[in-house]
């Protein structure tokens, strides 16, 4: 999932490089420098087809979600014994499943459960995680291990292990799958945004932010926090394609939402046994997983650019 | 004529960016015959480092092309080689040493493993052989037990150490020409002193030639035979050293003289900056690139670049008005007041007063009192002290003391943990002092020797180990949080680092105003209208609030930090090494502003620096450190007049520029020792040329030994 994000973007770079390039060249050549106001357009342009494609792709998976009939030509449950296990065509744009049910309706209507738990879990892990690895960089000493050494022991257990126990006890229903993912996130959130506070804490500008006579609490929330975020922000939409995952694996082994409309999650599952005779159902909503990843992704990337000024204007 | 051994003709190098190719340096031509010093100077940006890589072709590394111009380096014609006949060039015939000797040795491998994998790459032969070879150079530069530094690895070697052995390296393969960028920089004064006599001694000796790359004028007047000044990728002037110095004809060369502070210059008088900052690679301005700093420049400089012209004698400088730069005696005498001196060219900082007895007198006390007294002679010298200053100067400091320091100690415990022994680190030992209201205090001395944590103690950013502080007569400790709080209303800081200490997401108008967020109830239309007021008086503009600090210079960005250490008028401020980042033209602004400022607002501050001239320049009474303790305090000029400690001697010898002969007297060999394990008894006496039985054993007492001049030294002079 990292790489299928990560290439496409550099190859993108490259080309505004390109661009760049020309400009500036162009611009010598007429004898008056580049404006740094062309550098932005020119760069903005480049910029700006990718992220309206990634914008308009969350948009679209965000009305499947909340308006599935609108979008799906059939209904999720509807199945047609006359037509199984039927490859892509005009009328089953992504083909038929093993019941007959159309896959194009089936992954517009397991839009919404798909979303919700992979970013109200997301939430919750960067939420829980964020806040314990702050507090275990900022304050230090023996909290910072005690509260370490607990997500020590979480991280050894494999991820869907322990959001299989936390779910298997709390026993089946979407709240109790979210939060069972969430914690199982939290462990990973919680590093990250450790080592972020230690290092923010330890630049210059905190110090003379103390040496001002700023309170603790002052520099926390207007330094320390501000610029450690955006590590975490980048993983958190890297963690959506995964918390999508464990929802689905979960759900397979009936500790998820069992009802009669899958979420992508399930449906992958589900489609797993007939992936030598109907790839259609299993690779459609994989794609649908990625697409949404993607483009979640790439917004993210550029937010973060977008809110350091370092990077703004350049 | 002797045939050049290094002609640099036309050279054009580009840079191949992301933000597309600019062009670094365009058109410099020079050339160096064999056993000769060039010096390439230059400040930041002005290309002197990739015209000196150029010369060794590893620009092709940084991705950058010899766009045109040729470079001859004996036979070879060095830009139109493939990259594999010039690495064999490399080292054998022309070698570099860098700035940084730390980064440029490995650290996991050894320092005899590094200098005999340098010789191997030149010559096969039996490692033993190699091996004492090694030890053979490592002692050729003058590095004490070279047998057991072969075995060390260069973590635990000093960095002048490392600069030895990075020169050892670079005469491996018997250069003919050896390139030093920076060779000192990184380096202490008096460690300075011993690398650079060390590369003249080198080139004496095995008859090289050295490229010598500086931003230091200091330094290049004491090593250099011919001088290029370098700005903005292109030549400014060039011509023998004697010349460039006390004669110069561009205009930007002029500026650089006087932007240094010197021993002669009048204390308190302001300095001669130039204005604005050199420019960056992508923004140079069209005609002549110094004009928009230029007092000159008129509608031709704007519109086309000057070529460079010969001026006669050796001399070229490109610049339209070079004859008037000549024959402008006003111009003339600015540039380097006392400093002119024809018959000693290389003496650079010496004033004309020859008649004074050098050997009856210590070098620098001969040049600072001559100096006063050449100042004397123009109006409003000695009386231009501030009254505090001449305050200061009397029996009794008039006013009250603002800061008192009692017994401070500061000690930091080190290791102690899995099995290594612990040690203690004696920072700051012992050091009393105090500050009068409205007075300067400068504090001098080499590298852990504990002036930054002295100065952190002051400000009580760390607790003490024992001792205290008193400020305005009540106690300041961390111990109590919240008035430790109030007061840094009045206590204040101006960083080293100007863009390491503000929050790069924050607008310069937030950074200015969070002092006033933290100790005032100010709204936020007040607290714009202060920080705009604040952006003026440090000259910079009200409307730059909304900007980023990467968006500014250095020097601008320091003025940020200005702005917001005045922010809250606090009584007192701490200047930590607030210039020593800085190009030499931008110090000089901005140690006008500082100046300005402390009068303006009746400040006190204790001014922390490496560079001599400049604290001496600003500071109304001089601290010295060493080891973590206090080894003499005197008022500024008595200081440089009559220095009683002989560390004091030994640092102002080894200002660059001091003549050889003031040196010998003077300058301390070795290093600073360590300070988890002082000397016992004087803790200089290690490298003490005075030192007798009884400093090795008994600790000399911080006594009085004149009009507030205290030193603590059992022999003071």
């Amino acid at each position: 999932m990292k790489n299928s994000a990560a290439s496409p973007e550099t190859g993108l770079r490259r080309i505004w490089r390109g661009r760049l390039t020309r400009l500036t060249a162009q611009g010598q050549q007429d004898g008056r420098p580049v404006g740094k106001k062309a550098l932005a357009v020119s760069r903005f342009r480049a910029a700006d087809t990718l992220i309206v494609l990634a914008g308009l792709a969350v948009a679209f998976l965000i009305g499947c979600a909340l308006f599935p009939s609108w979008i799906a030509p059939y209904s999720p449950t509807e199945m047609n014994t006359a037509a199984i296990l039927q490859a892509p065509s005009a009328a089953h744009l992504f083909g038929t499943d093993y019941f007959g049910r159309d896959v194009f309706s089936l992954v517009v209507y397991g839009t919404r459960d798909s979303l919700l738990i992979g970013i109200s879990s997301v939430i919750g892990g960067v939420l829980i995680g964020g806040t314990l690895g702050s507090i275990a960089g900022y304050v230090g000493g023996r909290l910072d291990t005690v509260i370490m050494r607990v997500m020590d022991v979480l991280l050894t257990i494999p991820g869907i292990l322990l959001a299989l126990t936390i779910a298997a006890a709390l026993g089946p229903g979407l709240r109790n799958l979210v939060l069972a993912i969430a914690i199982s996130s939290v462990p990973g959130y919680a590093r990250v945004m450790r080592g972020q506070i230690m290092a923010i804490r330890s630049r210059g500008y905190i110090a003379a932010s103390h040496a001002l006579g700023a309170k603790p609490r002052h520099v926390l929330m207007q330094h320390v926090l501000p610029n450690s975020a955006a590590p975490l922000l980048v993983m958190a939409t890297l963690g959506l394609g995964s918390s999508i995952l464990a929802g689905a694996g979960l759900s397979f082994l009936g500790l998820g939402v069992l009802k009669e409309i899958p979420d992508w999650g399930a449906l992958l599952s589900q489609g797993r046994g007939y992936l030598t005779v109907a790839w259609w159902i299993c690779t459609f909503p994989g794609l649908a997983i990625t697409v949404f990843v993607l483009s979640v992704n790439l917004i993210g990337d550029r937010w973060r650019d977008a809110v350091d000024p370092k990077r703004k204007g350049r | 004529m002797v045939k050049p051994l290094l002609e640099v003709k036309d050279l054009t190098i580009d840079v191949h960016t992301s933000r597309g190719t600019l062009t670094a340096v365009s058109q410099i031509s020079f050339d160096i015959v064999p056993g000769e010093t060039v010096c390439l100077v230059g400040e930041s940006g002005s290309g002197k480092t990739i015209a000196s890589k150029a010369i060794m072709r590893l620009t092709d590394y940084e991705n950058g092309t010899i766009a045109g111009g040729s470079i001859r380096l004996g036979e070879e014609w060095i830009q139109s080689l493939p990259q594999s006949a010039v690495r064999s060039l490399r080292g054998r015939k022309v070698a570099m040493i860098f700035q940084e000797p730390m980064a440029a040795f490995d650290p996991v491998f050894t320092i005899g493993s590094q200098i005999v994998e340098t010789i191997a790459a030149h010559r096969r032969e039996r490692k033993s052989r190699l091996w004492a070879e090694g030890v053979e150079l490592l002692r050729r530069v003058g590095i004490p037990e070279p047998e057991l530094r072969m075995k060390q690895y260069p973590g635990e070697l000093s960095g002048g150490m490392l600069q030895r052995a990075m020169i050892a390296m670079a005469l491996s393969g018997e250069p003919e020409l050896l390139i030093a960028d920076e060779p000192t920089t990184a380096l202490d004064v008096t460690i300075q002193a011993q690398i650079l006599e060390l590369l003249n001694e080198l080139k004496g000796s095995l008859g090289m030639s050295i490229l010598l790359i500086t931003h230091d004028l200091g330094v290049a007047a004491e090593m250099a035979d011919r001088i290029v000044v370098l700005y903005a990728g292109r030549i400014a002037e060039q011509g023998p050293a004697s010349e460039v110095l006390n004669n110069p004809r561009h205009p930007y060369t002029i500026g650089l003289l006087n932007s240094v502070a010197k021993l002669g210059s009048q204390r308190g008088e302001r300095l001669r900056a130039i204005e604005g900052s050199p420019p960056g690679l992508a923004e140079m301005p069209d005609g002549c690139r110094f004009h928009p700093r230029c007092a000159w420049a008129t509608e031709r400089c704007r519109d086309s670049a000057p070529p460079l012209s010969d001026q006669g004698g050796g001399r070229f400088a490109a610049c339209w008005h070079a004859d008037q730069a000549a024959a402008d005696p006003a111009a003339a005498s600015a540039l380097s007041g006392a400093a002119r001196h024809p018959q000693a060219p290389r003496s650079f900082h010496q004033p004309e007063s020859s008649d004074i007895p050098a050997a009856a007198l210590l070098g620098a006390a001969a040049r600072a009192e001559a100096s006063a007294g050449f100042a004397s002679a123009v109006p409003a010298a000695a009386s231009a002290d501030t009254p505090s200053a001449s305050a200061a100067l009397g029996e009794q400091p008039a006013s009250r003391p603002l800061l008192e320091a009692e017994g401070l100690t500061k000690h930091y415990s080190l290791g102690g943990r899995l099995g290594r022994a612990k040690r203690t680190l004696r920072a700051v030992d012992g050091v009393s002092l105090s500050i009068a209201e409205g007075e300067t205090f400068g504090l001098v001395g080499e590298s852990g020797s504990g002036k930054s944590t002295l100065g952190r103690l002051l400000l009580q950013l760390e607790a003490q180990t024992s001792g205290s502080v008193h400020f305005r007569g009540e106690e300041l400790t961390l111990r109590d949080k919240e008035s430790w709080r109030q007061s840094r209303r009045d206590l204040q800081i101006i960083h080293q680092d100007p863009y390491g200490t503000v929050d790069p997401r924050w607008k310069v108008g937030d950074i200015i105003a969070e002092p006033l967020r933290v100790h005032t109830q100010l709204n936020s239309v007040e607290r714009r209208t202060r920080v705009g007021e604040l952006l003026e008086q440090v000259g910079l503009q009200a409307a730059w609030q909304n900007r980023y600090p990467h968006e500014f210079s250095g020097g601008q960005r320091q003025r940020i930090g200005i702005a917001r250490a005045i922010a809250v008028n606090p009584r007192f401020i701490l200047a930590d090494e607030a210039v020593s980042a800085l190009d030499v033209s931008v110090q000089a602004q901005i140690v006008n502003l500082l100046q300005d400022l402390q009068q303006k607002l009746g400040l006190t501050s204790v001014f922390i620096a490496h560079g001599l001239q400049v604290v001496r320049h600003i500071s109304d009474r001089i601290g010295v450190m060493y080891l973590g303790k206090l080894v003499e305090v005197a008022p500024s000029e008595e200081l440089f007049r009559r220095p009683s400690h002989p560390y004091t001697r030994a640092l102002l010898a080894s200002i660059p520029g001091t003549s050889a002969a003031v040196r010998e007297s003077a300058v301390i060999r070795g290093e600073i020792p360590s300070p988890t394990n002082p000397p016992m008894g004087c803790r200089f006496h290690t490298r003490c040329p005075l030192a007798t039985e009884q400093c090795r054993s008994v600790e000399p007492a911080f006594v009085e030994i004149g009009s507030g001049h205290s030193a603590a030294c059992h022999y003071p002079l």
